[in-house]
């Protein structure tokens, strides 16, 4: 008797977690959300989607080492810089309609939604581009 | 203040300092002085300990009192203009201070920002490092370890600080502001490492220099070992980086 139910217990964790397991795969097959297209776009295809593995995975590492460099030794070359990402990839501010980071549609925000991550960036940071920046990017 | 007012009041002021001096008189500080002299870093390079920079405000000339520098900075940086905050609550990363003295009855204002001291007692305070010395000599918080303790505000013997109490938006590209950080005159750090000057300095070309402190060859450092200059309460032995003349 006591065997017999240690047993089932033992038959029945791993099928617990197996089935688990296939709920949490499940989860990752989901597609990433549809972002806005950037303003400026790459000359290649190549640079594309080279830009777009390495910024998926490596974003937020890129913009805090950048941070510290700009901080403390005062590096401001526009490669990962926070506002050259803002520059591009947030429309600038029109009469009739701006993109805050409040918006579902802002470029950060669609995704950390998504991901359920909070983005505490934009209590400080500026959210759009400037307006004499945008008139500079403006093709 | 919206900020058509502000440049307004620049532009008043520009228009004032031009009418009123003349040419001659209004581009140099010094005989033989020349003013503009910053240069410019590469972009890539770090900043280096053997810059100081500095300021040298000449009170006599600044016929608003500073209040163009004021404006202008607050231009640059979009302070001072804080929908939720009380007048008491507001950032003032420049304050227009004035004395008079009981003798003569002679009025000065002088406007009094961060002075960027060598022995920064902010610097001291900071439980977490936030509040930093530049090696270039520039003071400045990082906000993103600041936690808003509000030690440095009470070290600073200047009254240089400001908390920000409510949340803000559209803040300036090039000088994040946010709530629960202690902000304070960072020299437009952003323009200085672009090798620029101080957007203060620009709106007071005749009676205000920025320029290199440990460079004997400077505007700056040739001004101050001709002629000397004042620090506000020099008997703290800070050794600031904004000087004054005239207080």
């Amino acid at each position: 008797m006591e065997c017999s139910r240690l047993l089932n217990r033992i038959t029945l964790l791993p099928a617990l977690l197996s089935t688990l397991m296939v709920f949490l795969l499940a989860g990752c097959d989901s597609k990433p959300p549809a972002l806005m297209p950037a303003v400026k776009q790459f000359q290649t295809e190549e640079q594309k989607v080279l830009h777009i593995a390495d910024m998926r995975t490596n974003h937020m590492h890129r913009l805090t080492h950048k941070r510290d460099e700009t901080m403390y030794q005062g590096i401001r070359t526009t490669k990962h810089s926070f506002n050259a990402c803002i520059d591009c990839h947030v429309p600038a501010p029109t009469v009739s309609k701006v993109v805050k980071h409040t918006d579902e549609e802002h470029f950060c925000v669609t995704c950390h939604i998504e991901v359920a991550v909070k983005l505490d960036c934009f209590q400080c940071h500026a959210d759009r581009p400037a307006l004499e920046t945008a008139e500079v990017v403006k093709p | 203040m919206s900020e058509q007012k502000q440049a307004n009041l620049i532009d008043r002021y520009r228009r004032r300092f031009l009418g009123g001096l003349t040419a001659a008189a209004a581009v140099t500080l010094a005989p033989g002085l020349i003013l503009r002299e910053v240069q410019a870093k590469p972009d890539d390079q770090p900043i280096s300990d053997k810059v100081r920079w500095g300021m040298l405000i000449d009170t006599n000339k600044l016929s608003d009192g500073g209040d163009g520098m004021i404006a202008a900075c607050k231009k640059e940086h979009g302070w001072g203009n804080d929908p939720h905050s009380s007048p008491e609550q507001q950032s003032q990363w420049v304050r227009k201070v004035t004395f008079k003295d009981k003798l003569t009855k002679h009025e000065t204002s002088l406007p009094v920002m961060c002075q960027h001291c060598d022995t920064a007692p902010c610097v001291d305070v900071c439980p977490t490092g936030a509040s930093f010395k530049r090696d270039d000599g520039i003071v400045l918080v990082d906000k993103h370890i600041c936690i808003g303790c509000r030690y440095c505000m009470m070290a600073c013997p200047y009254k240089a600080r400001s908390f920000v109490h409510e949340h803000l938006e559209n803040q300036k590209p090039q000088s994040p502001r946010g709530i629960g950080t202690v902000e304070s005159c960072n020299m437009c750090v952003h323009r200085v490492d672009k090798g620029e000057q101080s957007a203060c300095i620009e709106a007071a070309p005749q009676a205000a220099v920025f320029g290199d402190l440990n460079d004997p060859e400077s505007a700056i450092s040739k001004a101050l070992a001709k002629y000397g200059a004042q620090q506000i309460r020099a008997d703290l032995g800070l050794n600031t980086g904004v000087r004054y003349w005239g207080i």
